[in-house]
Formats: C-alpha cells, sequence, structure tokens
C-alpha cells in the first residue's frame, strides 16, 4: 500500500438492512433493548422502524468492494468510531462509499506498521446519516 | 445522577467462546479463520484464536441500554483496539461517566481481560438519559 491511494474512494454501494439481520446482530452482542427486535417497541419509543444498533455498519464492509484491499489476512483492526447525524434505520436504503484517508507507515523493533485510515460515508437520498471511521495495520519484518 | 447510576457500571462475561464468536461471524459476514482456527492464528502471531474486536466493541456499547434504559441513542463511538481477546479469555467492561451535560452523557468504557490488560478503549455519546 502506497501513499498514492490515499483518497481513493469506492463505488458507491446501496445497502439495507432487514429487521433479520438487525435482531442476529443484536443477539450476537448481548444487545437486549426490544427496540433492536420488535417493530412495534421501537415504534412505540419514537423511531420509525427498527434501528441499526450503532455499532453495525462495520457489517457494510461486507458489502462493499474496496478496490485498494485485495485481501484481509493480516490485516488487524486498531480503531473504530461512528458519528451519528441520523439514526439509521432497517428497511431504508442507504448510500454508502468508502474512502482511504490516510496511509501512515511506522518502523517499530524493525517491524514496519502500515496503518489505512478509511472512512465509511452513509447516506440517504443524498443526505449524510452517520460516518464510521476504520483503522487497519499491517505488520512485517524489514 | 440518580443513585443508580453513581453505582459502579461493571459486567463480567466469564468465558469468551467459540459459540459466541460463531454466533457474531453469522451475524456479520466476517469469516476469517484467525477468529476460530488455532493454526491460522499461530500464522498470524497469536498463540490462540482472536476475538472479532467489533464483537467486543459490540458487547461493551450495549451494556449503555442496560445501565441506562431502552430509550438512549448513541451517537458517538471512538475506540482503541489495544490489545485482542482470546477464545476462553474472560472479559470486563467497565463504565464511568466523564462528563455529564444537560443533553448528553459522555462516557468512557473500558474492556479487559482476566489479567486486568485493557482490550478496549471507548469513549461514547449518550443522548436521552434521564
Amino acid at each position: 500500500m502506497d501513499a498514492s491511494f490515499i483518497g481513493s474512494t469506492t463505488e458507491v454501494h446501496l445497502i439495507c438492512i432487514s429487521p433479520q439481520e438487525i435482531k442476529e446482530y443484536a443477539e450476537a452482542i448481548f444487545l437486549q433493548n426490544p427496540i433492536y427486535v420488535d417493530r412495534s417497541k421501537a415504534v412505540e419509543a419514537g423511531f420509525e422502524d427498527i434501528p441499526v444498533p450503532p455499532t453495525m455498519p462495520i457489517v457494510f464492509w461486507q458489502s462493499i468492494h474496496i478496490p485498494w484491499i485485495s485481501d484481509f489476512d493480516g490485516f488487524v483492526h486498531t480503531n473504530q468510531s461512528f458519528q451519528y447525524d441520523q439514526c439509521l434505520f432497517a428497511n431504508k436504503t442507504y448510500e454508502c462509499v468508502v474512502e482511504l484517508t490516510n496511509v501512515v507507515e511506522k518502523i517499530r523493533h524493525n517491524k514496519s506498521m502500515t496503518f489505512m485510515e478509511h472512512k465509511l460515508l452513509i447516506y440517504h437520498q443524498g443526505e449524510l446519516c452517520g460516518t464510521a471511521f476504520t483503522t487497519f495495520m499491517t505488520v512485517e519484518e524489514e | 445522577m440518580n443513585k443508580k447510576r453513581q453505582q459502579p457500571l461493571v459486567e463480567e462475561f466469564p468465558r469468551v467462546t467459540y459459540e459466541h464468536v460463531a454466533r457474531y461471524i453469522r451475524a456479520s459476514g466476517d469469516d476469517n479463520p484467525i477468529h476460530y482456527d488455532e493454526e491460522v492464528a499461530k500464522k498470524a502471531g497469536f498463540n490462540r484464536p482472536i476475538v472479532h474486536g467489533m464483537w467486543t466493541l459490540g458487547v461493551m456499547t450495549s451494556l449503555v441500554w442496560k445501565w441506562y434504559g431502552a430509550h438512549v441513542q448513541l451517537t458517538k463511538v471512538d475506540s482503541s483496539f489495544k490489545y485482542p481477546l482470546f477464545l476462553g479469555d474472560s472479559l470486563l467492561v467497565k463504565g464511568e461517566v466523564v462528563e455529564n451535560r444537560e443533553s448528553e452523557i459522555e462516557m468512557k468504557l473500558i474492556a479487559v481481560n482476566q489479567d486486568n490488560r485493557t482490550l478496549v478503549s471507548t469513549q461514547i455519546v449518550i443522548r436521552g438519559a434521564r
């Protein structure tokens, strides 16, 4: 990975999460809030539909082709952030783009470490709803 | 803050198992063998398979609703993965209020293993806590 890739973006991918996918994700992380599994509870709580759990957009990466990453083997996930301008909901289609925002090389203990900083932008009908920042590291012996 | 929230915010998961990982793989689609295959984990420099960092982070943030109720919203999550959680390890999550503003609460969440080694450090912002 070299710095020339900085600023590269993926194509726009349309992603729609089903209530069943949210239920399975919520169960996997012991998220026991009923608004994530029962639409009527979500509506009762003031939401338009079942919300997407705040850490779930990491799953969106599985649906997005990243041209500058051929294989995630050997990648270590070092940092992850999520910021929301709007809540995300089941059954809504989001326009998603991943951008490589920075590549940082560090050498420590004769090992070359490359940090790849990404941001996933999540839009609905052109309006930004949330941003997820993801940093991966790879390590090579010098 | 009410009396309940002044109590220590701590939750323990005595042993993280393959079943936890398998369920997360099904839910997330992230089936990297480093999370379940000992040989692959060893090739990557780990003694045992490592649990998805995002499982740990998901579990940590899920506790917010247990602590504050179903109505709150998380608007910001900012995390660093410091050290791997290995299959068979225990997980302890501790929460601490950093700042209690009028409309939102800023918290720090820390996940540690059985050796009290920090695995994940997270800052979160919660809205709607009463």
